[in-house]
């Protein structure tokens, strides 16, 4: 795509990529995204002058809530009560789901064995245990951490048995070529090779374990960016929630921000032709 | 594909006997458990019977019609929206950082604004279907425009086409496999939307029969409720599994 110096007019404007036009210098610049974003806010605050604070808060009332909230350390503590469980219950999830997709992968008879339960279980949605998580685990922190585990599980599994299954028979075969057995075969081409798709598994797992955490606090909890957004219901504390909203799209952005730069820097060389990563 | 080769021969054994090994370990497990705690599969046998014979095709019934008109809607919004931010450089820098940052906010956390806005009725929950569906239906199909490979379009062109020839042509049917991995992903992320909206705020629906068993502690009457979701779930992933591969044909990007 190149731009030139002609001056723009709507044609050019609204071309479409696949035109043979230059694309407007307009379009290039880079305060679009911002005037995108002003716009949204903009419609905002004319829909919000037509109703009351408790039913749809203006931008600025969001702002000076969450000023409010910042000054007394309480949005802290439900953030880092929502992100103690999603990282903790994440990661022994993962641990658990790498030697099994590794297994589900490696061997025929034992992909074949787990199928039914990861192919069953993986419909079944982690919040529609969540009564189960509080038979057996409690209402304290043990029962949502074993939903986001659930969670990750079965994402972080398959994909690992997807990336075994894609690894590229050449580059094995250029290690056997060289002398390489079995285990170094696995070491330096099975495993790296399989790092971006665990990676992506992770990103993918990150995003559903948001909304599991969300829906668990709302139903059991007393702590955490999902009880802060259902207990505000009772004080019709409508800027309370929509900081939170806001506040989760800005983690989950994040989180999923520091997958794909994980992804690019330790998986660099071994990313297939295509992109590995593509959502 | 690899699955399509197997014979169903070879797979009953470890299919049937993981699924034996299973039920066993259920039954073991529920005789030494407190069936309130883990129901074993009689229990669960006798409360299906229970729940089949009364509203249990009622409360799937009512979830599924949330989830096709919330799918619908916002797989209506989303794939216009996705065609013209993949094609118009405008509109997708105007809009990108927008749809980027809402799609990362999970659906149910609009629960209380919906129930706000739309009242506790169904608008409610096909809003946050739609919520569920939009952003995923438009950046995927975005993504399947601006992927588009570019000498099908440089070959269209050589024969003179104009940009609506381009799009109807070339770009369209590229992104329709896009578009429907987009739908599959968003139906995945809609059943667990549904679920935990119905457990929150719902007279009916399979989220209520999971919190109205977890009231009187009737735990069969949860894993029949499980069991359905699982099979909906599966159920509904290979109809667009189907899809992709019956619409998607020569343009699927092969991975």
């Amino acid at each position: 795509m190149w731009s030139s110096g002609r001056r723009a007019g709507a044609a050019t404007l609204l071309a479409p990529t696949w035109s043979i036009r230059p694309v407007a210098p307009l379009a290039s610049s880079a305060l679009v995204p911002f005037v995108g974003a002003g716009i949204l806010v903009l419609v905002w605050s004319l829909v919000s002058l037509r109703f009351h604070v408790t039913v749809f808060p203006s931008p600025l009332e969001t702002v000076q809530e969450a000023a409010r909230l910042l000054s007394n350390a309480e949005l802290f503590q439900h953030t880092g009560a929502s992100l103690f469980r999603l990282f903790l219950g994440f990661a022994l999830g993962s641990a658990l789901a790498i030697p099994v997709g590794f297994g589900m992968g490696l061997f025929l008879f034992v992909r074949r064995m787990m199928e039914p339960i990861t192919e069953f279980f993986r419909f079944i949605p982690a919040i529609a245990l969540v009564v189960f998580a509080l038979i057996w685990f409690g209402i304290g922190e043990s029962s949502k951490v074993f939903l986001i585990v659930y969670n990750a599980f079965f994402t972080v599994a398959m994909n690992t048995e997807a990336g075994v299954a894609h690894v590229l028979p050449n580059r094995m075969r250029a290690v056997q070529s060289l002398g390489g057995g079995r285990w170094d075969t696995f070491c330096l081409v099975v495993v790296p090779s399989v790092v971006p798709y665990i990676l992506t598994g992770m990103r993918l797992g990150m995003g559903r374990s948001f909304a599991t955490i969300v829906s668990a606090e709302i139903l059991a909890a007393n702590s955490g960016l999902g009880y802060l957004i259902y207990s505000s219901r009772e004080y019709s504390k409508m800027d309370t929630v929509v900081v939170a909203i806001l506040l989760l799209g800005a983690l989950g952005l994040l989180a999923d921000r520091l997958f794909r730069g994980l992804t690019r820097r330790l998986a660099g060389g071994y990313l297939p032709a295509g992109d590995a990563t593509g959502s | 594909m690899r699955r399509a080769a197997w014979k169903v021969s070879e797979l009953a054994l470890p299919y049937g006997l993981t699924v034996l090994l299973l039920v066993s370990l259920w039954e073991f497990a529920s005789r030494r458990i407190n069936p309130l705690f883990f129901p074993g599969p009689t229990t669960v046998w006798r409360s299906f019977l229970a729940l089949a014979s009364g509203d249990l095709a009622a409360h799937v019934g009512v979830s599924l019609v949330r989830i096709l008109t919330g799918f619908l809607l916002g797989s209506l919004v989303g794939i216009p929206l996705g065609l013209l931010m993949g094609g118009i450089p405008v509109i997708r820098r105007l809009l990108d950082g927008t749809v980027e940052f809402f799609r990362f906010i999970p659906p149910i956390a609009m629960i209380v604004l919906a129930v706000v806005w739309f009242g506790t009725g169904e608008a409610s929950k096909v809003f946050l279907i739609i919520f569920s569906t939009v952003f995923l239906v438009t950046v995927n199909t975005e993504d399947g425009v601006y992927h588009v490979v570019r000498n099908r379009i440089r070959a269209v062109q050589a024969m003179g086409a104009g940009p609506w020839d381009v799009f109807r042509l070339v770009i369209l049917p590229s992104a329709v496999p896009h578009a429907l991995t987009g739908m599959r992903i968003a139906m995945g992320n809609a059943f667990s939307t549904i679920v935990s909206a119905e457990m929150i705020v719902a007279d009916r629906g399979i989220g209520f029969l999971l919190q109205d068993s977890r009231l009187f502690l009737r735990t069969g009457h949860i894993f029949v409720a499980l069991v359905a979701l699982g099979l909906l779930g599966f159920a509904t992933d290979r109809v667009f599994r189907i899809l992709i591969a019956r619409f998607g044909g020569e343009y699927v990007v092969v991975r």
